[in-house]
């Protein structure tokens, strides 16, 4: 019986540290968003209205020619719906982890992260 | 007494009485009428009738040497009367004079009978001062007061008779200066008898010989020229009128007979002739030696010999204002002609001239060449006709006939005129013209005609040459062709075996057997264009330029100009031609062949403003021009151009059939039957030259097959029915036929007018509706279509590869409502294709395709865009409803990549998938560009053994089966750049319940989580699937999406997973065709 309580005791145990409390979300000033990040030869445009737009220069493109999405940011989720011309929605989750005038930092689930510096407005 | 001595008494008694009387005029002569008595007798006799004085040397009475009538012997008869000027005082001066008077006449009858008369190796001076003054009025002035003339004429001697008058060895001098006349005959031997009744007098004149010289007026007309005259002549003394009988006379040795009558008309001061002659033929040189000095210079240099005859009449009035009429008529034979002014010398000239004039009215004066000829010593000429008014404007009336050696006439061409003439030209001119037209040129006055035939002809002047071997020309100037009314002014028909014409290192025109009619209005009217009618046949022409050459085999034709004619007062052409071959060439690139060829042409108003109206007809063409050839046959070309100055119209109508259209080495177009009518209107105020030529007609064409080496196979066009105006291009019809590919095009090309003024869109509106499409083909077919090939290397090795990406049209807007029934793709196929491409202003639509395949049901939509040559946009939003999943993945191999689960599932799916990307010139995919969402739906699905399944199972403790069913399966994943991630779908297999979600790379690594969330072991298993495929790890996690089939244990992540999902279907299902 004593074994049998302790490996109860030691399953819950497992279950409580495997489910321990998630940490509190951070959150982030969208406002922080809007306007022009660069990240080498990519950039990324954030507008007010939560449309926005993404350009490479490396691949010979040009902000007049940047693909738009919109996009949303409810605390630390920062959400960009690529939209397809043709028709379709690409939608791309990220976790931000830094938001600051100058700096934005983001990541996937798949732990690709990307480091942003505002350029302006 | 018998007879015989009656007889013989009587002769004696006559002897006796002669004998007496004999003696008695011996006595007489010699002893009563002695000189001594005699001269003193008459010397005092005549110095009562002579004024002048005399010189008698002895007077002698005659008998014997005047037998059987006494006569009187003078010698040394002189009168001596000076006056001043006068060539001699000796008026006369003659050692013999004989005459013999009939005494007993004289005194019964009043008769003067002189007989005998003879006057010898005298000398005779009379002379007229410029006063009048003579030395011959030697008669003493009649003192006796003149009765009133009761008569006409009253002689002393009612009858004289003049019988044997002889004059020999006279010398006669005359000289009047009031005349201006001088008179000098020498050795004058003359017989004369006369009677004299009334003022009659009969009489004969006998010139045996003198030589006389005669002036006038300071001209010497006879210098010591042979007179010679014998003639029977009718004296009217009071009227001094003189009828001559046949009589004969000479000049040195021209010797003519005469007869006529002369008068002096005092009371017209005028002389009236009538004299008929004819000469017997003398030299010419006698002739001309007869022309005076100061006319000389006319002939001088000529040289002319041969005989002459000459028979005519001298009638009329001669005086100061007016001359006889002559009418003469000379003969000309064997003449001889050397002229320093012409090179060549002639010889055996003929000819017969009539001269009729009066030298005074030019009208009925003329001069006849009733015929002449001569030679040169290689050509032979002659004429005929008449010239009159010689006193105004000259009349030429000839035929002239010759046969001439050029080469001759070289000589007489002016050395600066570069010319060289060989040949023979023969034949007849006939001229008629006044010298003042000729000088003025007024040739449309004149008249030319005639027939020359030119024989081994050959003339080079400058540069320019022409040479035929036979070739005749008749001409007739004006037109001979009096029923054509608008070339009147010259006819003309060349007929040639061969001609040639060209210029040296130029151009060459070469005719064989030519016959050209030409018929002209006045080419000197420069005011306007002469008009003309021409016809013209050829059995061939050749001519070339350079390197270009043209040969016509049997070209005819009939060519009509005339200006300003015609019901509409316009000017006209009209051109009917014809050919059975023509070939022309330019160097060795450039061909054109044409076979039973005809041309009519009518250009009226070509002046002005021309209207065209153009026919043509051939029954074969070909064209050659490098390696491009163009053969036609059974062509017809029509076309009607008005207003060409102003806003040309044209009417263009184009038949033809087996057009035949090789372009380069490997490109062809093939035409059975081929029809074009077209209006066409120009617009000069347009700068744009498609805005300036305004079309609109229609086309009909039939069974056309297009070759190229750009193109995989060949295009059957069986037929193109369109019409076509300025703004619209309707086509009615057309079908066409490429390898496996039949399709038909119908519909409308809009706005071409205001897309050329760039004022909106060029819109396309077609049908495209086929039985069967193969799209590869048509694909390799247009690919690369705009595009320049890089170089052949490429160009073989991929037809579809391009150096440069295809650059959709901008300022179009086409529409292409396609229906095709069977559409290959490769191995696949696909049935009943409705949906539209478009193609719009740089952008290229595929516009919800609808075609069903083996696989499945399809609705397609792609967009190719070309914004700029290195940002190319390539769209598509692809929807396929029942696929089989097999067929799927092996329609679309990529799916395998995304999701290498898919093939390991067997069934019927709807798969969704929207993608795009721009690419670079050389079509790349720009990676950053790169955007894609997908969704597959499938249901009842079968799970197939396979390696990644059994790896899968093996970890999760799957009892493995050959082939277990799944309820569905339904999954969404997108594409962004290099980033594909697959949503957290469920698979459901019999009691297990799989979770799988995770992310591809294009280098294809992956990292999935699956998650076991049902099955009969009692807790969940998650794997993680993450490398490669050759490097694959699989190891548990934490389960990630445990409560995805329990919404309300649904984890955020898990929600949003869902969230977005449901957006990338529905955004995907937003496309789909109910």
């Amino acid at each position: 019986m004593k074994r049998i309580i302790i490996c109860l005791f030691a399953c819950l145990s497992i279950a409580l540290i495997f489910n321990s409390c998630s940490k509190d979300e951070e959150s982030f000033d969208e406002s922080l968003l809007v306007g022009r990040w660069q990240s080498g030869t990519l950039y990324e445009k954030y507008f007010e209205n939560h449309t926005g737009a993404t350009w490479d220069t490396s691949d010979d493109v040009t902000e007049a020619e940047a693909q738009e999405f919109t996009w949303t940011l409810d605390k630390s989720d920062l959400t960009q719906i690529h939209i397809i011309e043709i028709g379709g929605n690409v939608p791309k989750y990220y976790t931000v982890t830094a938001l600051t005038s100058t700096t934005l930092k983001y990541k996937d689930d798949f732990g690709v992260s990307h480091t942003f510096t505002k350029i302006g407005k | 007494m018998s007879k015989k001595k009656v007889f013989k008494r009587v002769g004696i008694a006559l002897a006796i009485l002669l004998f007496l009387l004999i003696t008695a005029i011996s006595i007489a002569i010699w002893f009563v009428f002695t000189p001594e008595r005699l001269t003193p007798f008459v010397r005092k006799q005549a110095a009562k009738y002579i004024t002048c004085k005399s010189e008698i040397g002895e007077v002698e009475l005659t008998f014997f040497s005047t037998f059987p009538r006494f006569g009187l012997k003078v010698t040394d008869f002189t009168l001596i009367n000076p006056i001043a000027g006068a060539q001699s005082d000796t008026l006369v001066n003659t050692q013999n004079l004989i005459g013999i008077v009939d005494v007993g006449a004289w005194w019964k009858r009043d008769e003067l009978v002189i007989t005998n008369l003879q006057l010898s190796n005298g000398v005779i001076n009379a002379f007229v001062d410029s006063l009048g003054n003579t030395n011959f009025n030697i008669t003493p002035p009649d003192t006796i007061p003149v009765q009133p003339d009761t008569t006409q004429s009253e002689m002393p001697f009612r009858f004289i008779d003049i019988k044997n008058v002889e004059l020999n060895n006279i010398s006669l001098s005359y000289i009047d200066n009031t005349q201006k006349m001088l008179a000098d005959i020498k050795d004058l031997a003359v017989k004369f008898n006369g009677k004299l009744v009334s003022d009659t007098l009969n009489m004969h004149l006998n010139v045996n010989d003198c030589v006389m010289s005669f002036s006038y007026n300071g001209e010497a007309y006879l210098k010591n020229t042979s007179i010679k005259l014998n003639s029977q002549a009718k004296v009217i003394i009071s009227k001094m009128f003189v009828e001559f009988g046949e009589s004969e006379a000479s000049i040195n040795d021209i010797s003519l007979a005469f007869r006529g009558t002369v008068e002096n008309d005092a009371v017209n001061n005028r002389i009236n002739t009538n004299i008929t002659y004819k000469s017997n033929t003398f030299p010419i040189p006698s002739a001309l030696a007869l022309i005076p000095p100061s006319f000389q210079s006319y002939i001088e240099g000529v040289d002319l010999k041969g005989i002459a005859s000459s028979d005519g009449r001298v009638s009329g009035f001669y005086s100061d204002s007016v001359m006889p009429l002559m009418d003469l008529h000379i003969i000309m034979n064997e003449g001889e002609l050397k002229y320093a002014g012409f090179p060549l010398p002639l010889s055996n000239m003929k000819g017969d001239f009539v001269f009729y004039s009066d030298l005074t009215h030019d009208d009925i004066t003329y001069f006849r060449i009733n015929q002449f000829s001569a030679n040169t010593p290689q050509s032979s000429f002659g004429t005929s006709g008449i010239v009159n008014h010689l006193f105004s404007d000259i009349y030429c009336d000839l035929t002239s006939n010759a046969n001439l050696k050029l080469s001759e006439f070289a000589p007489m061409i002016p050395s600066d005129l570069k010319m060289k003439v060989n040949g023979n030209v023969k034949g007849q001119v006939r001229t008629a013209f006044f010298m003042s037209q000729m000088e003025k040129m007024l040739l449309d006055k004149m008249r030319f005609s005639g027939s020359v035939t030119l024989s081994n002809f050959d003339v080079i002047y400058d540069s320019i040459y022409m040479k035929t071997d036979y070739s005749t020309v008749d001409f007739s100037m004006p037109n001979a062709n009096t029923s054509n009314k608008i070339s009147r002014f010259l006819s003309s028909k060349i007929n040639s075996k061969t001609l040639e014409a060209g210029t040296i290192n130029g151009y060459r025109a070469f005719l064989k057997n030519a016959l050209v009619n030409l018929e002209t209005s006045n080419v000197m009217d420069t005011t306007k264009l002469p008009d003309v009618t021409c016809s013209f046949s050829l059995d061939s022409l050749a001519a070339s330029m350079d390197t270009m050459k043209v040969d016509l085999f049997k070209p005819s034709g009939n060519l009509t100009m005339y200006s300003l004619k015609g019901s509409n007062k316009q000017d006209r052409i009209l051109l009917n031609y014809s050919n059975d071959k023509m070939e022309a060439s330019m160097g060795s690139n450039m061909l054109v062949k044409m076979n039973k060829a005809k041309l009519n042409a009518d250009v009226t108003n070509f002046m002005a403003s021309p209207n065209i109206k153009i026919d043509y007809a051939g029954s074969n063409l070909a064209m050659q021009m490098d390696t491009n050839i163009i053969k036609m046959d059974e062509g017809r070309v029509s076309a009607d151009v008005v207003d060409y100055d102003t806003k040309p119209k044209i009417k263009f109508a184009y038949a033809g059939s087996n057009l035949d259209m090789q372009i380069g080495q490997s490109n062809s177009v093939k035409v059975s039957k081929i029809k074009m009518n077209s209006d066409i209107a120009n617009d000069p105020t347009q700068k744009d030259i498609f805005l300036q030529w305004m079309v609109k007609g229609f086309l009909d064409m039939e069974n056309g097959v297009i070759s190229s080496s750009m193109l995989n196979e060949s295009i059957e066009i069986p037929s193109v029915k369109m019409d076509f105006d300025p703004q619209v291009f309707n086509i009615k019809e057309s079908k066409l036929k490429i390898d496996k590919s039949d399709f038909s095009l119908a519909g409308t090309l809009s706005n071409i007018q205001s897309f050329i003024k760039k004022d909106s869109l060029l819109r396309g509106n077609f049908s495209f509706i086929s039985n069967q499409t193969d799209v590869l083909k048509l694909m390799n077919l247009t690919s690369g279509l705009g595009g320049e090939p890089s170089d052949s290397i490429s160009q073989t090795a991929s037809d579809t590869t391009l150096s440069s990406a295809y650059m959709v049209p901008k300022g179009i807007d086409f529409i292409l409502h396609t229906s095709v029934k069977k559409v290959l793709f490769g191995n696949e196929i696909a049935k009943d294709i409705t949906g539209d491409v478009r193609v719009k202003d740089g952008i290229l639509v595929l516009d919800d395709l609808l075609f069903t395949t083996p696989a499945s049901k399809m609705q397609l939509t792609l967009m190719y865009k070309t914004p700029r040559k290195n940002h190319i946009y390539a769209g598509f939003d692809y929807h396929m409803f029942d696929i089989e999943i097999d067929k799927l993945i092996k329609m679309m191999p990529i799916i395998d990549s995304i999701m290498p689960m898919l093939k390991s599932f067997k069934g019927t799916a709807e798969f969704h998938i929207a993608a795009e990307t721009y690419l670079d010139s050389m079509y790349n995919p720009k990676k950053s560009t790169i955007r894609g969402a997908s969704s597959i739906k499938g249901h009842n699905l079968v799970v197939m053994d396979g390696q990644t399944f059994s790896e899968i199972a093996k970890t999760m403790k799957f009892t493995k089966k050959a082939e277990n069913k799944v309820d569905s399966i339904s999954a969404e994943f997108t594409v962004f750049k290099n980033e594909i991630d697959i949503y957290p779908f469920m698979v459901v297999l019999d009691k297990y319940k799989v979770v799988i979600a995770g992310r591809h790379n294009m280098d294809m690594s992956f990292d999935y989580n699956i998650s076991l969330l049902e099955s009969p072991i009692p807790f969940r298993i998650c794997v993680e699937a993450k490398g490669t495929m050759d490097n694959l790890k699989i190891r548990p996690i934490k389960c990630k999406y445990r409560d995805l089939n329990r919404p309300s244990s649904r984890m955020v992540l898990q929600n949003k997973q869902l969230e977005l999902r449901k957006l990338i279907r529905e955004s995907l299902l937003k496309n789909v065709k109910k």
